[in-house]
């Protein structure tokens, strides 16, 4: 096969005078070979996965110090506590005493659940975005993951993880 | 006499069509944010954040070992008890942050923030990440950002 050249042509006056056109095509095979490298570097080191961040904070004592300096009626009425257990139970409290969320079928946790009770508790408090998260030790980071992802969809973005619960909490 | 001329591949098309993937590619990687070497055996877990990840110290907690900036400091097997400090962690982040600081004393551009990413593998227990937050808040690094795979 004859080199890949693009066609072109030049008309140019010769020594006797007639016009005659030249060959001038431009060589455009180092070009593809350069196009075709770099194309398969990108497709090789191309990630095809979005990461994303989540905010974690570790509850401070002193947002509880400053809570409690402020007058009571300026006071934040819930104080909303999570707590996943090993048994893939969720327990919700909202300042009344730890309640138990129905147990979801299968090996996992019932999210649905914790959805419908934090979007009660958006219509009950539309203001409120904190609540600490706590879990059992040996629960898996995934699941705690998705409980904050959960939260976050119910708009409570400021969760704070608590160390682990004692083990067995809950149970 | 008949002329034979060489039979020619167009090649036109195609180096418009290379230039164009080449173009698109580059436009992907733009806006793609930041990329991450992950090691093999650690596996993000999956949330529907799509918080953009900013440049940060990155730790990463494996099942096995606890890292930052690929220097192991920990092993994940010892950390047990109720003491949840990690000395190792600690130590490394202490002179990241101090490190930082001396920078930042001669050059205002540079700033210690104590932010750092927590690159969790989805099957660690919720045990380690705490004592790694609580170590890495000790050293002086207080906003953890937990690095995710965003949902499809």
């Amino acid at each position: 096969m004859s080199s890949p050249v693009s066609k072109g042509g030049l008309l140019k006056r010769s020594k006797q005078g007639e016009k005659r056109l030249f060959d001038v095509a431009m060589n455009i095979t180092p070009m593809t070979d350069v196009m075709a490298s770099i194309l398969c570097f990108l497709l090789v080191s191309a990630t095809y996965v979005q990461y994303a961040k989540m905010d974690a904070n570790l509850p401070s004592t002193g947002a509880s110090a400053a809570l409690a300096d402020t007058p009571e009626d300026e006071q934040e009425k819930l104080e909303l506590q999570l707590l996943l257990t090993k048994s893939k139970k969720i327990m919700v409290d909202r300042g009344n005493g730890l309640e138990e969320l129905e147990v979801a079928e299968g090996d996992t946790f019932n999210w649905a659940k914790l959805d419908e009770v934090l979007k009660e508790i958006r219509q009950q408090y539309p203001d409120h975005k904190d609540a600490i998260l706590s879990a059992d030790p040996d629960i898996e980071y995934e699941f705690v993951v998705a409980a904050m992802d959960v939260c976050i969809a119910n708009k409570i973005s400021n969760v704070s993880l608590a160390a682990s619960a004692v083990k067995g909490a809950g149970e | 006499m008949a002329r034979h001329s060489e039979p020619e591949l167009p090649m036109a098309p195609m180096v418009a069509l290379f230039v164009l993937l080449v173009v698109f590619m580059i436009q992907f990687y733009a806006a793609s944010g930041m990329t991450m070497d992950l090691p093999k055996d650690l596996a993000l877990p999956k949330s529907s954040s799509t918080e953009i990840v900013e440049q940060a110290v990155k730790i990463e907690v494996t099942n096995d070992y606890v890292a930052v900036e690929g220097n192991n400091v920990a092993s994940v097997a010892e950390l047990n008890g109720t003491d949840l400090r990690i000395p190792g962690l600690i130590a490394f982040l202490t002179r990241h942050r101090e490190r930082t600081e001396a920078i930042s004393a001669r050059n205002p551009n540079v700033q210690f923030e104590g932010k750092a990413l927590l690159v969790g593998d989805k099957k660690v227990k919720y045990d380690t990440i705490t004592r790694v937050m609580y170590s890495s808040g000790l050293a002086g690094f207080n906003q953890i950002n937990m690095v995710v795979v965003q949902k499809q």
